[in-house]
């Protein structure tokens, strides 16, 4: 079916804008809501299916060929990433509906999320660096109102910082645009590729990878430019810290990883140790921040910057294993992270703190949310058999291929302080003795789809081989430009 | 805001403001122009409106709803035009032009469906618009 491509950014728009109509129906809403979530898991399971079968797929939205319309283009990494989006988006939409208490909120919130989630599966979609620019607004846009949505204190704080560091991540990426389509007269990204390819050493190039760079790495939280994410993510409504750790700050990293693997593919080599260099700083800067925090959710939220440094040494490496690892590394990160700040969400509503000092003995009140919490934490530390083993075992083994032994070094060293700080946190969390009791009970709820991730990173640890497999491809299919081109140019 | 020039002027200039929006709206496929800059004007046209009368002409207070189904409705309409693109022209966004007879004047007269999806915009932005100033004027 050759719609396939547009349906993941169509339906998520639609469900948006009849959510919006059907504000003053709660159970109309309620259904739609369901009902599109499965659809969109179906249609990306299907559109990474096609992918992996038929080659890369594209698609002219207005029937306007390349390079003048917009196109989208699904390779196998825009495939992994819809899927891995979708699974972690639809648990929490389900949590939401625990987690927010009037229905004028739950009415906002899911229509809010759904343009968010277009916004999200069309920059992963998207074939031209202006519709990129648009559809980073879009998910900009949803969550300025997201994380301001319940009128806390802190979220007021937390959406200014957001707002300036989108206004300048929006500002330069609109002069990086303006650069590369003075230089060049195109905003097709395979177009692009093939004009800027006999330039590559022109100093407006390098400038404008640059600039990228610094877009890219605003969005992704990179070490200089990481100081607004720790408040964004401990202060947003639990099920968007959800989505901004998991899926949101790789779309920075998908965006880096398109443009060095199509357009500045000859500048690899001079931006490495600048890329191997900052990614060590941020694994290290963030867990030092991590190690520093009383708070569950700041904790978790710094270790997602310490992670985007380890997403970015297998980005830095530039070779199919290194960034194959990194593919593999965005998954599974992405479903663990999500489930620890689900975690974080229960333990909000159970006393209404973030505090680990005001919590305790989860130990003896759920003893099944300790064991789903811990499963979190090895797999984020990085113990076998969970999938957070795999991550660092192909990363570490990609840098060690590669002779990046300082990179390596600080990586190893960096795990362990990431599994010291998170079993500190467990073990505040649920075996400290404590003797407030909890003001409410476990809500099942909202513990479902924080076990669902839980379980599901157990089992892409024990069926990690072809998960590895599916990202090594893709990793494959990154290092040969010319097959995305072609797939682009060539069916005009 | 209770200025005498501020109304008087108010009374000419905003029919004018709402009456040339609609006629950048309808060129807006073709030539400069489009829904975006005619919905930021006929919100303009209230804007001067509401400053300079409050709700004693036009009582925005108790239009919100309105406001909220202008641009939700709005965002509808944009959305079914791409989607009758996908479904007629089988691709989405795809935009077909209509040359019809008119009667009487015999002139030949071009309808084009990218005028419908800007229509939508232009319901988006004064929705948007006019549901911001009510909201801050609430304050």
């Amino acid at each position: 079916m050759t719609h396939l491509l547009a349906l993941p950014i169509l339906i998520p728009l639609g469900t948006a804008i009849l959510l919006l109509l059907l504000r003053f129906q709660p159970m109309a809403r309620r259904i739609l809501v369901g009902i599109s979530s499965l659809l969109i898991v179906i249609v990306n399971i299907s559109l990474l299916s096609t992918i992996r079968t038929g080659g890369i797929q594209s698609y002219q939205t207005g029937g306007w060929a390349a390079p003048y319309g917009i196109i989208l283009v699904g390779d196998l990494f825009s495939g992994i990433l819809l899927v891995l989006g979708c699974v972690i988006a639809i648990c929490a939409v389900y949590y939401s509906f625990a987690y927010l208490k009037t229905d004028a909120q739950q009415a906002l919130f899911h229509a809010l999320f759904f343009f968010l989630w277009a916004g999200t599966n069309g920059s992963f979609l998207t074939g031209d660096i202006f519709n990129l620019f648009v559809m980073f607004e879009i998910v900009l846009m949803s969550i300025y109102a997201l994380l301001t949505l319940l009128r806390e204190k802190k979220q007021i704080e937390a959406g200014i910082k957001l707002i300036s560091m989108g206004l300048l991540s929006s500002a330069l990426f609109l002069v990086a645009v303006g650069g590369i389509y003075a230089f060049a007269g195109t905003l097709n990204m395979a177009d692009l590729a093939v004009k800027v390819k006999p330039y590559a050493h022109h100093p407006l190039v390098s400038a404008v990878a640059m600039l990228f760079i610094g877009v890219f790495g605003l969005k992704a939280a990179l070490m200089p430019m990481h100081f607004w994410l720790p408040d964004v993510h401990s202060s947003a409504p639990t099920p968007i810290s959800a989505m901004l750790s998991g899926i949101l700050i790789k779309v920075g990293v998908y965006a880096i990883i398109r443009v060095f693997c199509l357009i500045f593919v000859d500048l690899q080599g001079h931006f490495q140790i600048f890329i191997l260099t900052l990614a060590s700083i941020t694994m290290f800067v963030g867990a030092m921040g991590a190690l520093a925090q009383s708070d569950l959710k700041r904790v978790l939220a710094y270790s997602s910057v310490s992670q985007i440094g380890y997403i970015f040494m297998g980005v830095g490496f530039f070779s199919v294993a290194g960034l194959g690892a990194a593919i593999f590394y965005i998954i599974s990160h992405g479903i663990i992270k999500a489930s620890l700040f689900l975690a974080a969400g229960v333990l909000k509503k159970m006393r209404g703190s973030m505090e680990m000092s005001e919590h305790g003995n989860m130990m003896k009140i759920s003893p099944l949310f300790a064991l789903l919490f811990l499963i979190g934490v090895f797999s984020l530390g990085g113990i076998p058999p969970s999938s957070g083993f795999f991550m660092k075992f192909q990363l570490i083994k990609a840098g060690l291929d590669g002779a990046f032994y300082v990179p390596v070094a600080v990586a190893l060293v960096v795990s362990l302080f990431t599994l010291f700080y998170l079993v500190q946190a467990w073990q505040k969390v649920c075996l400290f003795e404590q003797e407030k009791a909890p003001e409410k009970s476990l809500n099942l709820h909202l513990l479902g789809p924080m076990g669902v991730l839980a379980v599901l990173s157990l089992v892409l640890g024990f069926a990690a081989a072809p998960v590895i497999d599916l990202a090594n491809a893709a990793s494959q299919q990154l290092f040969s430009p010319e097959l995305y081109i072609n797939a682009v140019m060539g069916n005009q | 805001m209770n200025s005498l020039i501020f109304k008087s002027i108010t009374k000419m200039v905003s029919p004018i403001l709402m009456i040339f929006s609609l006629y950048l709206l309808l060129r807006g496929h073709q030539l400069p122009g489009g829904g975006f800059i005619a919905g930021l004007m006929t919100s303009a046209g209230f804007v001067m409106i509401y400053l300079a009368y409050g709700c004693e002409r036009f009582d925005f207070k108790h239009r919100s709803r309105v406001f909220y189904f202008m641009f939700s409705g709005g965002l509808a309409l944009s959305f079914l035009t791409g989607l009758a693109g996908l479904f007629v022209g089988g691709y989405f966004l795809k935009s077909g032009v209509a040359h019809v007879e008119m009667p009487l004047i015999h002139e030949d007269w071009e309808f084009a469906s990218a005028a419908v999806f800007d229509i939508g915009v232009y319901l988006v932005v004064c929705g948007v618009c006019m549901s911001l100033m009510t909201l801050l004027g609430e304050e």
